[in-house]
Order: structure tokens, then C-alpha cells, then sequence
């Protein structure tokens, strides 16, 4: 049984739709190759396959549609009515019906079809059997397409019914057109009914839920109903008609007592007696609506008189419930949805009224042991005559207390809004924003604040905490006065002492032969020379013919060949014993030719690669080669590729002349 | 059969437009969207390959059709029509005028002039003569070897005299078998056929009729015995659902059709009513 | 002694049955009797006569329990195994005084038509008759000659209907174009231009009946635009216009009480009054089409005053006064009845002056019920339909009776012969067969015509039968 849940009914393809997705699902789903030397078994079993599949997905798709649709007889009257008055019970079986005709032709088609394929012989004959079948099959759905649209709509309807529990706790809310039913409901629920002032606004049930005492209740809105005889009704009110019939609810019904809905008290009267027998058994209440266009003593005596009819009739159904005869609180309520009062009050009564009905319903009914059964009130019986109220801490006492006073002076306490009110309303009275200012002294409270000055915003250059950052500021100056005192006194060197002053004058001198060494090193444009040496590629420029050069010049070139030669690196990188211990030591004029391959710039020097470092955790240098080996071993880039890589043979001549000249050695053949 | 009421429970988009409106540039959006249809539909069709494609081409072309036609149409109207003061042909009384035409279309339709029945003389003449006036006046001859499908039979399978025909048959309700001991032909149940779906060819519509015999197979006496039923066959057919009477006033049951198709491969025998 | 006379007592009880005659309305005639057992509905017939006091032997029709009794009343006990005990009722029915002849052959075949020919009809006094066909033309034809008379021209579409005035000086036909013309029956030229003021095709005419209004002026049609509308032929106008149907108005009848009725493709039939063209009563019921009305007394109101002698009348006033003699003896104290046939294969029996409720439901006919034709005297109601069948319904109640069976095709029209003891039907398979009534059979097979019968009428004297269709003959059947 469907939760009354129609949304999960699959949608209905149209025919055509249909007809294409079976056969496109025929195509992918079943073997497509045959051909015509194939045995003839096979042939025939190809095509047979394809005429079954077929069938069979037309049959899973049309079962599937019949069995979701609702069963009219089988779901809650109310649905089932409810369903009749919108889409009438005879089309939708009728549709319904006619699908089932299909699915039952469609499995003959197939049947019959199947069996001639048997006394197929050739591939042609077999295949245009198979597209016979399929032609027919398509056709029946054809044939049936204007009952797929039918049933697409409906289903598409369906799915937008509200969805209405028919056995949970229901008020349904009742009456004339335009009486103020959805405007009730929008305000005691959280559904957004449309309300607008022509007849007939609400065309269908909507629902909403409202909570009373804990529990949880769907309030129906119904569209309004007009005093008509029954055949003469429309689908829109035979849709109100339905819910009144079929749901146990607590019904609310309306009366419009200002008479602005279009229609008098007598005529909804009317339409009261008329329906009454529908209200049988249901808890009544009857609401008199916009009481602020019209209270209810003010009526006329002939609607008084209808109104207390209608509301005897609702006594009746107090009694038949067993309730007090003289409680008539609940029966008859005023109430207006534009000022809201009331409102409460009437869902409070209805829903009310109503439990009380289930609660009675249950207790008469045979579940009641089980339901008592279920639960235990346990009465702890007092101990001694001791009151014991709750005990509540004086501090909480008093601060309630205040709070009172609190929250009565705020209502004494004059509003702005009340102040502006008073003196002439928006346009007239500008509240004064500046009386609150807390200032030092108050006459200030009405001063024209200066915003410019000299081109300025005066504002930017106002700072509150001016007069303290003002004195910090002074007590910082005097401190850094006296350290600026003290650092120039230092920088004169009178006041050093001699050896400060000769160890002053060595780290300058220092210092500034690092510089210029630096600078002397350093590669600029002036230092390097100017055609490199990748370019000279005849050699020509030598230090020697530098130096025969600057000698024809007049000048002294050893300097400058030494220094040429110091630059240079060596072509072979010799290791020298001595570590650098005065590598730094310049005023070596003469170094030895290895020693100045040391000076050039060289790579640093390091460890063989097998020696083991101390550090480094190996036994011997053996394991560190091997070590080495696999680390480099598994950084290689692994052939993916399929090339050729090292490890594959490689024959460096393909036809080798000793191989592929001369005779065979046993000279059976004069070539090989 | 329609749902005639629209029910707005479906309408909360309505109502949220109502209430909120719509975005700042969702009209322009809407219109630029449709705009650019034309062009991804141009799109699609050049690039759908295949049975796509095909049903795709179908499709527009379907539509371009009716395009044209409504334009036709259209440019018609501005004309002025004397058409509905013509007189029209095949006067009908008040009481059918409203009717559609199917439901004439299911009795005959006799031009007072042509004879219509067998039972007049003439045509009884043509059928001594054996003279058909036929649609289908050629046929394909079919050879032995296409019809009868050699059986093999005895101890041994050796023998092989049997034959089974591989086309379709009618045999008739008060067929029995000889012992199959005996029965050199066989008529598989499977391509037996009662019914025969009949298109009368001046209404254009066809009727599923029994069959009554067969009257003549072109490819022999042989095959017209054994009620062999293949293209051109001349078969007799119960036409009483059809409600013809003659001038006489009898009520005609049987006339003779033409079969326009193959029926082994199509599973159905589709003919032709001789008038 | 006292045995035998005991005896014979007994038998004489035994052979005599507590008989009450009534009318069909139900109103008892006199007390109730003993009737001997070997009564049959001769004796009963002079009984009947004697207490109604008539001066002439009319003939009668008893029935016992809607079964005819056509043998004696002891028979028809035993075979009924009805108990003597209880006062049995017999009803008596007036039969027609004449008797008409079965028509058996075809006499004339007259070829005139280009085009099929869509209804026919004789002129109240049976001297003339005339046919409308689909090449726009009105044909009268001599019936003594058997040849055309006169060929009325000037529709512009096929003629659809054509109706005679009850006192036969006027002819009117409607045509596919949705003009009216009035046509001089002797001479057979136009009296008048066209009546224009319908939008679409006529479906019905139907004339004033004479005894309201001598010489006959006005009368009905009604048309496809959902109007019917009241014309005058000595102002040349429409006088009133009956509006309120929402789809076609597909039969009209002018009742003989003065009231006008409409039936509608819109399932409703309305009921008018005619000074002033004001609704008066909507009978709903129908779920379709509703096809055709008949009136109890219509056959009265289109003969007027002419009956089977075939007097003539010299002034309209005696023809009134004559006309409304017959009419108020044909409706006897009984409010009038109509009875409507509808797609939706059903008829109703209704009594418009009484209710706006049907009297009874008729259904049984499985498909659309095309024409239905109360008998001349109100007692039986007949009903052609689409299933090929004809079937025959009590006038009063609106029960079974029985069905006729014999056409291949949907039955088109019927007619009842002036007597009331045969009923003509025209069918699309080409035959137009004759049924009894008494013996419930056919009586005689009409086939002749080469394709589908549009139109039949019997002529009100009985002498002849005319049936014209698709062929483009119009036939004359004679006895």
C-alpha cells in the first residue's frame, strides 16, 4: 500500500518515446552480428532472441506502469474519491485497462511470431519475420498512445496532491468562498496560501501542520463551496465535498458575519443545513470571521436567529459525543484573521475538541488494554504532611524582582517614536540626536562642529588621547637627546685610548683590504676578459702574448700574467696534501704553479667516492660502493617504453661479412 | 478522454514569481537562450551520425513540412474563398452529416453503375472461363524446391518421399491427417492460417476475414489442392461482417481476394477484395 | 341431483373468469364481469363496443399484461397458468378502422435525380409527394403517372428536409446552405425568395399543426448553428428566434398543445412556447447526441384534418375544426408524449406538461439510435438504429416489446403505415423491409434499390410507399 506517496510512480513515456526505447534497447542489449553462412539454428535463435527481448521489456515496462498506478478500490475512500472527482474513476480504468490489453496482445504477437521463426530457413526470411513481430508490437503501442498521454498527465497531477494522512489528527476548514479560510490557515500554519479578494482563489485542498499540546496536526484548507444541489456542482467543490465525507476531522466552518465575502448570513446558513449530514460524527465548531468590519452582537435579529440554529445543530454533535451538554465554549467562536485576535482561541478549541473525540474513540475501542498496557503512572505517595514548594534563591527573587520594575519603567520610559508622534508626526518633527551626548560640560551639546580648515578635514586631525601621547612624546625626546649626546662623542677618537685606537685602525684596514680584494675578484665588465675563452678558439689569446704585448708597451707584465694565471683555472685538477691553511694568505707572491690551481676557483674538494665517512654508517667502502650502486641503480628511469635499452643485445652489424661471405667449412657449398 | 481541469497545485512557480518577480536579466536571458537554439539544433544535425542522425533528419524534416503548410495556409486565408458555396459531391441526409466518414467507410461503397456480385451473370461466365480480371496479374513463379522441404524418413533415414511445405497453408476446419505413416505432405501447424486481413480498394481500409478456401494457387492445380497460400494466390473470403446485399436483396457471405503479400515472411496473409 | 347440479355449477365457474376492461391510460370501463372461458377478442370487441356505446363496430386489440390475446381466454389461462381467482385485466386498444395492404412490389422506378436523393415525403392528403436531393433541387412527382412533375430550383446547397403544411398548400425545404424555401406545390415554382437568417446547414422543419392555426402560416426549423427559429410564409420572415442550445439543434417538432420541441447535439432537449419563444422546460437526461423526437399525436398534427376517407375541405375554418376534432380524439385525456433517441443508445419517454423528469428510460439498442416514430395511434413507439435492428416499445409505458431483426446495415428511417399494423424501415444495406405488428415478423423484403436508402415514407392513405437514397432513384412501392 502506497503511503499515499504518488510521487514515486515512473514516469509514463509517450508512445512514440516508448517505441523508440525498446527498440534502441533491443538493439544494444542483443547480439547484432549474424550472418548469412551461419548455421541455420543459429540464425534462427538470433532472431527469436531478438523477438522475445522484446516482448519482454514491453511487458516489464507496461506491468510496471499498471501496478504503480493506485488501485482506486484498494487505496483510503478518500484518496479513492478524491481521485474519481478529479480524473474520473471510469477514464482512469478505462486507461489502465487498455494497457493491459497491450501487454496481453503484445506476449501473443511474440508467441505466434516465435513460432513461425521455427519453420524459418533462410536468413531472409527469418529477419523479415522479425521485423513483422516488431512492426506489430510497435503498432499495438501505438494504438494506445493517447491512453499513455492520459496516464502521464494524471500521474504528473498526482504527484502535486498534497499529501494528507487520512487518519491523523485533521481539522478541515470549511465555508462560503472568500469567507477567510486560507487566510486562517496562513496564519495559524506555515503553508502560503494565495489569498486574493475574487471567489474561488483556493482551487484545490492544501495542507498545513500546527502543533497543539505537543502533538502535531494537518490543518486542510478546502476550496469554498456554493449552495448548489449536488449534481450541479463543479470538480472544485466536489473536491471539498470528497474531504468532508471521508476524513475523520474536526470541521471548522466559517461564517463570514460582515457579509463582505458577496453572500449574506442566510445563504451560508443555507449552505450549512445542506452539508450538515456530512458533519455527522465530527466535531463541529463554527467561526465567525471578520468581526472587525462586523462583531457579532451587532447582527441583525433573523441572523442571530440562523447563527444560533447553526449552532444548535453544532451542540449536536458535543452531545452525541458524550460531552457536557452545557459546555458550549467550544462551539461557537468569534474571531478576525486581519487583527488576529481569536485566532488562537479557535485552533485551540478544535483541536481540543478533537483529541478529546480520538481520545474517547480510543478508549472505547478493544486497543485500549494495549494501549494502557504500555504505560505506568506511577503516584509516589507522600511521606509525612511537610510542604515542600520549590525553592528558589533570594538572589533570583530580587532580580526578578528589578526586572519588573525594570521592564515597567521601560514601558513608562518615553520612546523616541512616541516623542515624534506627539509633536507633529515624521515630516514635521526631527529628533534632536544630540541630546545624549556625554560631554564635560553640557552648553557644548549645541556647538557648530568645524569640519574644514586650510583645505583640511579637521577630523583627521583630531585625536582624543591628544595630551597624553603628548607627553609621551616628551618624556621619548629628552631620552634620545642624551643617547644622540653620547654617540657623537664616541665617533671623535680623541677620547679612545691607544690601543683601542691601534686595534680601530688595524680593523680598518682590515676591512678595506677585504673590500678591495673583493673588488679586485669580483667579475665585472673591467676584470673579465673581454673575448672568453670558448670563443678563442685558435688560442690566440695567450698570457704570453699579453705579456709580449704590455712588454712592447713599455710595461711590466708579470703582474698581470700572474694575476691572469691566478684566474684560470688548471686543466687537470691536482690533489694537494696540504689543506689551505693559508689559502687566504695573499702576500704570497710566487706560488707554485700547483699551488695556484689550488687558488683558481675549483670545486670544492670532497671525499672519494668510496672512502666511508665516519658518519655515515657503512661497514667498509665495499658496501658503500655497492650502496651507491643501487641508489643510482633505482633512480633510472625504468623502459616503459619498450626501447631498447642497455641490457638488450645488441647486434652491432647485422649481416657481419664473416658470417654471410665465403664457403661452408666442410666445403659442401660454395656459399654459406 | 482529458484531463479538462488544470490543477494549481502545480503552481507554486506562478505564485513565487508573483510574489518575488523575476531576476533583473532573466528576459534577456530567455531570449538570447532561445536564440542560440537555432543554432545548436543547426549543429546537432550536421554532426548526428548514424540511425541518430537519420531520425533526427526525419524529425525536422517532418516539421518543415508542416511549416510550409501552415505558411500555405495562411496566405490562403487572406484570400477570399467562395469554397464553403460550392456543392460537394456524395450528398448525405441531415442525420449523418455530423457522423464521420468511418462509419460509412465500413459498408461498401457501390457506384450505382458497376456490377458488383458474382451471382450476376456475367461474372459467372468469367468464372467458368477462368478469366480473373486481378491486381496482381504476374507472379513470381516459386520452384519445388522453395516450396518443399525434403523429409527424411525410415529406419535408416533414407527414405525420402515426405515432403513438408514451407509456406504458408490453409486447410480448412474439417481437415483431418491421413496416418502420418502415409502423408507425403506435410502442413505444419505453425504456418496454418485462418484469417487473412482484407483491404477493400476503393474505401482503403482493411478487415480481418476469415478464409473460406483456396480458389486458385497461380503456380498450379497442385499447390491450389493442397491449399498452398503465396503471393497472387486467389482466396475466398466471409465477407458477411461487411453487410453486403444484392439487388436481389440476398446477403452475400463470400468473395473472392487477391494475396499482395508473402505471407511466410511477413506472418500474415494481407489480400486484395476482388470487386 | 345435487351432485350434477354441483357439478355443473362448478363447471360453469370453472368456465367463466372475473374479467375488468380498462383503456390504456388505465381508467376502468364499467364493472367487473364474468366472462366465459371460451371468450375470444370477437366476443370481447362487441363487448367493448356495447358499453362504450358506439355506434359503429370499431375494431379492437385486448391485452392482457402488455401480451396481445389472440386466442380465447381459456387458452390463453391454461398456457399462462393464470389463476382464476384473481379479477383479471384485460386493456382494449382502438384499432384503425381500415386495414392497409402490405406493399409488395416496386411499381415505378423514376430516375430524375442527379444526385443521391436525401429525403421524401407526401403531402398530408397523399395526393402528392415530393423529394429533396443533393443536387439542390426539390422534385414533385405525379403519383398516378409515376413520372416527375416539377422541378423546384433555387438552393444553392444539397436540400436537406423538406416538410408539407398540414393543409398541403405549402412545401418548404431547407438546404445545406442554410436557406429556406417555400414552394408552391401546384405549380411547383417558388412562392417567395429564399428564407436566409440560419448560419448553418437546416436539420428539421416543422410546421404549426392546423388545428391552432388555419390556414397554415407558421412553422420551425432548426440548424446546425444551434438556433431554431419561427417563420412566417405570409410576412416572408422569421418571427421568433429560439436560442439557448450550445450545439446543433438536430430535431424539431411543433406540439400539438402549442409548445415547440428542441432537440440538441448538446444532450438537452428544450421545450419552447411560440408566442413569444421563451423557454418554458430543459429535459436533461441524454449522455450524447440527442438524434431524433417523435410525438405521440405527430401523426395527427402532419395529416391535419385529412384522414384515410380522402374528403376534401372547402375553407380553412372547417379544416380547423375537423383537424381539431381528430386531434383531440387521438389524445384522449393523456398529456402528450415525446420520446427522444440519442447516441448514447437510449431513448427517454418523456411527459413534458408533466415533469422535466423522464417517464422512462429505454435502452437495449447497441448502438446510436437514429429515428424513433410513435405508431399513428400512440400505441407503439418504434426505434431505428445503427445495430441493424429496428425495435418496437409500448407508446404508454415505454416497455419492450420486441425487436426486429432482418438488415445487414444501420437502419436509416422508418414509417408506420396509417393503420398502425405495419411499420416500413429503410437501412444502409440497401433494402427496405415491411414488419408486422401483430405477428412481430417481417412481412415482406423490399430489396431494389442499389445502395443505401436515405428516405422512406408511407403515403397517409396506404396506398403507396416511396424510398429514395444513394442511387439517385426515388422507388414507388405498391401493394
Amino acid at each position: 500500500m502506497v503511503q499515499y506517496n504518488f510521487k514515486k510512480i515512473t514516469i509514463v513515456p509517450t508512445g512514440k518515446d516508448f517505441v523508440d526505447i525498446i527498440l534502441s534497447r533491443t538493439q544494444r542489449q542483443t547480439p547484432t552480428v549474424v550472418h548469412k553462412g551461419y548455421a541455420i539454428s543459429r540464425i534462427r535463435q538470433f532472431y527469436m532472441r531478438k523477438v522475445k527481448y522484446t516482448q519482454q521489456n514491453f511487458h516489464e515496462k507496461l506491468s510496471t506502469i499498471i501496478e504503480e498506478f493506485p488501485r482506486l478500490d484498494d487505496i483510503h475512500p478518500f484518496y479513492g474519491d478524491l481521485l474519481h472527482v478529479l480524473y474520473n474513476k471510469d477514464h482512469y480504468k478505462l486507461a489502465l485497462g487498455q494497457i493491459n490489453t497491450a501487454r496481453n496482445l503484445i506476449g501473443k504477437i511474440a508467441k505466434d511470431y516465435v513460432k513461425l521463426l521455427k519453420y524459418g530457413d533462410s536468413l531472409y526470411r527469418c529477419k523479415s519475420l522479425k521485423v513483422a513481430a516488431l512492426g506489430r508490437m510497435c503498432t499495438v503501442i501505438k494504438r494506445i498512445g493517447p491512453s499513455l498521454a492520459y496516464l502521464e498527465q494524471i500521474r504528473q497531477h498526482m504527484a502535486r496532491l498534497p499529501s494528507i494522512d487520512p487518519n491523523t489528527r485533521t481539522i478541515l476548514i470549511c465555508g462560503y468562498p472568500n469567507v477567510g479560510k486560507s487566510s486562517f490557515i496562513n496564519k495559524i500554519t506555515r503553508a502560503d496560501v494565495d489569498v486574493q479578494p475574487y471567489a474561488f482563489t483556493t482551487k484545490s485542498l492544501f495542507v498545513g501542520h500546527t502543533d497543539y499540546k505537543y502533538l502535531r496536526y494537518q490543518v486542510i484548507d478546502t476550496p469554498g463551496i456554493l449552495d448548489r444541489p449536488f449534481e450541479d456542482r463543479n470538480i472544485i467543490e466536489m473536491c471539498s465535498i470528497t474531504a468532508l465525507a471521508h476524513l475523520r476531522a474536526a470541521v471548522l466552518f466559517f461564517l463570514d458575519i460582515s457579509g463582505s465575502c458577496g453572500y449574506s448570513i442566510a445563504q451560508q446558513a443555507a449552505l450549512f443545513h445542506s452539508i450538515k449530514s456530512l458533519f455527522m460524527n465530527k466535531p463541529l465548531v463554527i467561526v465567525c470571521n471578520k468581526t472587525d468590519l462586523q462583531p457579532l452582537e451587532g447582527i441583525s435579529e433573523e441572523d442571530m436567529k440562523l447563527v444560533m440554529e447553526m449552532k444548535a445543530e453544532a451542540m449536536k454533535t458535543v452531545m452525541g459525543q458524550g460531552g457536557e451538554p452545557t459546555d458550549d465554549e467550544g462551539v461557537l467562536l468569534t474571531m478576525s484573521t486581519l487583527t488576529e485576535e481569536g485566532v488562537i482561541a479557535v485552533k485551540n478549541a478544535a483541536c481540543e475538541r478533537l483529541l478529546n473525540q480520538r481520545v474517547e474513540m480510543k478508549m472505547k475501542s478493544k486497543k485500549l488494554n494495549d494501549c494502557l498496557n504500555r504505560f505506568h503512572v506511577a503516584i509516589p505517595k507522600p511521606r509525612d504532611q511537610k510542604e515542600r514548594p520549590a525553592c528558589i534563591p533570594q538572589a533570583v527573587l530580587e532580580a526578578k524582582a528589578r526586572k519588573a520594575d525594570q521592564a515597567a519603567e521601560k514601558e513608562k520610559r518615553k520612546l523616541e517614536r512616541d516623542l515624534e508622534d506627539e509633536n507633529g508626526g515624521a515630516g514635521v518633527y526631527s529628533a534632536s540626536l544630540r541630546k545624549h551626548y556625554i560631554l564635560a560640560n553640557d552648553e557644548w551639546k549645541e556647538d557648530i562642529m568645524p569640519e574644514i580648515m586650510d583645505g583640511h578635514n579637521v577630523y583627521d586631525f583630531i585625536d582624543p588621547d591628544i595630551l597624553q601621547r603628548l607627553e609621551e612624546l616628551e618624556r621619548e625626546e629628552g631620552i634620545q637627546q642624551e643617547q644622540e649626546a653620547d654617540d657623537d662623542f664616541e665617533m671623535d677618537g680623541a677620547e679612545l685610548t691607544a690601543e683601542e685606537q691601534e686595534a680601530l685602525a688595524e680593523i680598518r684596514k682590515k676591512k678595506s683590504f677585504l673590500i678591495q680584494q673583493h673588488r679586485m675578484k669580483k667579475s665585472t665588465a673591467e676584470s673579465r676578459p673581454i673575448v672568453p675563452r670558448k670563443f678563442d678558439k685558435e688560442r690566440q689569446f695567450t698570457s704570453e702574448r699579453m705579456g709580449r704585448q704590455l712588454s712592447s708597451l713599455g710595461l711590466d707584465p708579470s703582474l698581470a700574467i700572474n694575476r691572469a694565471r691566478s684566474k684560470s683555472r688548471g686543466r687537470k685538477r691536482e690533489r694537494s696534501p696540504e689543506r689551505g691553511e693559508d689559502a687566504m694568505d695573499v702576500d704570497n707572491d710566487q706560488p707554485s704553479k700547483k699551488l695556484l690551481r689550488l687558488r683558481s676557483r675549483s670545486r670544492s674538494r670532497s671525499r672519494p667516492p668510496n672512502e666511508v665517512a665516519p658518519g655515515e654508517g657503512f661497514k667498509d667502502s665495499a658496501q658503500k660502493v655497492k650502496a651507491v650502486k643501487l641508489a643510482k641503480k633505482s633512480v633510472k628511469k625504468r623502459n616503459k617504453d619498450a626501447r631498447r635499452g642497455e641490457a638488450d643485445r645488441v647486434i652491432p652489424s647485422l649481416k657481419p661479412k664473416h658470417l654471410f661471405s665465403g664457403k661452408r667449412s666442410i666445403g659442401k657449398t660454395q656459399r654459406r | 478522454m482529458m484531463i479538462c481541469v488544470c490543477f494549481p497545485q502545480g503552481d507554486y512557480i506562478e505564485l513565487h514569481r508573483k510574489r518575488n518577480g523575476y531576476r533583473h536579466d532573466h528576459f534577456q536571458r530567455k531570449r538570447k537562450k532561445e536564440a542560440r537554439e537555432v543554432h545548436k539544433r543547426s549543429q546537432f544535425a550536421q554532426k548526428a551520425l548514424g540511425i541518430k542522425g537519420k531520425m533526427f533528419a526525419k524529425k525536422r524534416y517532418a516539421e518543415k513540412a508542416l511549416m510550409k503548410k501552415t505558411l500555405a495556409m495562411h496566405e490562403e486565408s487572406s484570400a477570399r474563398r467562395q469554397v464553403e458555396d460550392d456543392v460537394h459531391e456524395g450528398a448525405v441526409p441531415a442525420y449523418l452529416l455530423d457522423r464521420e466518414s468511418t462509419t460509412r467507410a465500413k459498408a461498401p461503397f457501390f457506384h450505382y453503375q458497376s456490377l458488383v456480385l458474382s451471382n450476376t451473370i456475367k461474372q459467372k461466365r468469367k468464372e467458368k472461363a477462368g478469366k480473373w480480371d486481378v491486381p496482381l496479374p504476374k507472379v513470381r513463379p516459386v520452384a519445388e524446391d522453395e516450396m518443399f522441404r525434403v523429409i527424411r524418413s525410415g529406419k535408416r533415414k533414407t527414405k525420402q518421399w515426405k515432403r513438408m511445405i514451407t509456406k504458408a497453408t490453409f486447410v480448412g476446419p474439417s481437415f483431418t491427417r491421413k496416418p502420418p505413416k502415409y502423408e507425403r505432405f506435410i502442413r505444419p501447424t505453425g504456418l496454418r492460417f485462418t484469417k487473412a486481413h482484407v483491404t477493400h480498394p476503393e474505401l482503403k481500409c482493411t478487415f480481418n476475414l476469415e478464409i473460406i478456401g483456396v480458389k486458385k494457387n497461380p503456380n498450379g492445380p497442385m499447390y491450389t489442392s493442397l491449399g498452398v497460400v503465396t503471393k497472387g494466390t486467389i482466396i475466398e473470403v466471409n465477407v458477411s461482417e461487411l453487410g453486403l446485399v444484392t439487388p436481389a436483396g440476398k446477403v452475400v457471405w463470400g468473395k473472392y481476394a487477391q494475396v499482395t503479400n508473402n505471407p511466410e515472411n511477413d506472418g500474415c496473409i494481407n489480400a486484395v477484395l476482388l470487386v | 341431483m345435487e351432485i350434477d347440479g354441483a357439478i355443473e355449477q362448478q363447471r360453469e365457474l370453472n368456465n367463466s373468469v372475473m374479467c375488468q376492461l380498462s383503456d390504456p391510460e388505465g381508467t376502468p370501463l364499467g364493472p367487473p364481469l364474468y366472462l366465459p372461458q371460451s371468450a375470444g377478442p370477437k366476443e370481447l370487441v362487441q363487448m367493448v363496443n356495447k358499453l362504450l356505446n358506439n355506434e359503429e363496430k370499431y375494431p379492437y386489440a385486448f391485452y392482457i399484461s402488455d401480451q396481445e390475446l389472440l386466442v380465447e381466454l381459456g387458452s390463453y389461462l391454461t398456457k399462462n397458468k393464470v389463476s382464476v381467482e384473481k379479477v383479471l385485466t384485460i386493456v382494449y386498444q382502438p384499432q384503425a378502422v381500415f386495414r392497409i395492404r402490405p406493399v409488395t412490389r416496386c411499381s415505378a422506378t423514376i430516375a430524375g435525380h442527379t444526385e443521391a436523393v436525401l429525403s421524401v415525403a407526401f403531402s398530408p392528403d397523399g395526393q402528392q409527394l415530393a423529394s429533396g436531393s443533393g443536387d439542390t433541387t426539390v422534385r414533385l412527382w405525379d403519383l398516378n403517372t409515376q413520372t416527375p412533375l416539377f422541378t423546384c430550383k433555387g438552393h444553392k446547397n444539397w436540400v436537406l428536409s423538406i416538410a408539407w403544411s398540414p393543409d398541403g398548400e405549402h412545401l418548404v425545404s431547407g438546404s445545406k446552405a442554410g436557406e429556406l424555401q417555400c414552394w408552391d406545390p401546384k405549380n411547383g415554382k417558388p412562392s417567395g425568395n429564399p428564407l436566409i437568417g440560419h448560419k448553418k446547414w437546416i436539420t428539421g422543419i416543422s410546421w404549426e399543426p392546423v388545428h391552432l392555426s388555419a390556414p397554415c402560416r407558421r412553422f420551425v426549423s432548426a440548424s446546425k448553428d444551434g438556433d431554431a427559429r419561427i417563420w412566417d410564409v405570409t410576412l416572408r420572415k422569421c418571427v421568433i428566434c429560439l436560442t439557448g442550445h450550445t450545439l446543433a439543434v438536430t430535431c424539431v417538432k411543433w406540439g400539438g398543445d402549442g409548445v415547440i420541441y428542441t432537440g440538441s447535439q448538446d444532450c438537452t432537449i428544450k421545450v419552447w412556447e411560440t408566442s413569444q419563444g421563451k423557454l418554458i422546460r430543459e429535459l436533461k437526461g441524454h449522455g450524447h447526441w440527442v438524434n431524433s423526437l417523435a410525438l405521440s399525436t405527430e401523426y395527427v398534427l402532419r395529416t391535419g384534418a385529412f384522414d384515410h376517407t380522402g374528403k376534401k375541405f372547402s375553407s380553412p375554418e372547417e379544416m380547423k375544426k375537423v383537424a381539431l376534432e381528430r386531434y383531440n380524439k387521438m389524445k384522449g385525456n393523456a398529456p402528450e408524449r415525446l420520446v427522444s433517441g440519442s447516441d448514447d443508445f437510449t431513448m427517454f419517454l418523456w411527459e413534458p406538461a408533466v415533469s422535466k423528469h423522464p417517464k422512462t428510460r429505454m435502452t437495449g439498442h447497441q448502438q446510436l439510435v437514429n429515428h424513433v416514430y410513435f405508431s399513428p395511434d400512440g400505441q407503439w413507439i418504434a426505434s431505428a438504429s445503427f445495430d441493424k435492428s429496428v425495435k418496437l416499445w409500448n407508446g404508454t409505458t415505454g416497455n419492450f416489446v420486441t425487436a426486429f431483426r432482418g438488415h445487414v446495415g444501420p437502419v436509416y428511417q422508418i414509417s408506420w403505415s396509417a393503420d398502425s399494423r405495419l411499420l416500413l424501415s429503410g437501412s444502409k444495406d440497401s433494402t427496405l423491409k415491411v414488419w408486422d405488428i401483430r405477428t412481430k415478423k417481417l412481412k415482406q423484403d423490399l430489396p431494389g434499390h442499389s445502395d443505401e436508402v436515405f428516405a422512406v415514407d408511407w403515403s397517409p392513405d396506404g396506398e403507396k410507399v416511396a424510398s429514395g437514397g444513394r442511387d439517385r432513384v426515388l422507388k414507388l412501392w405498391m401493394g
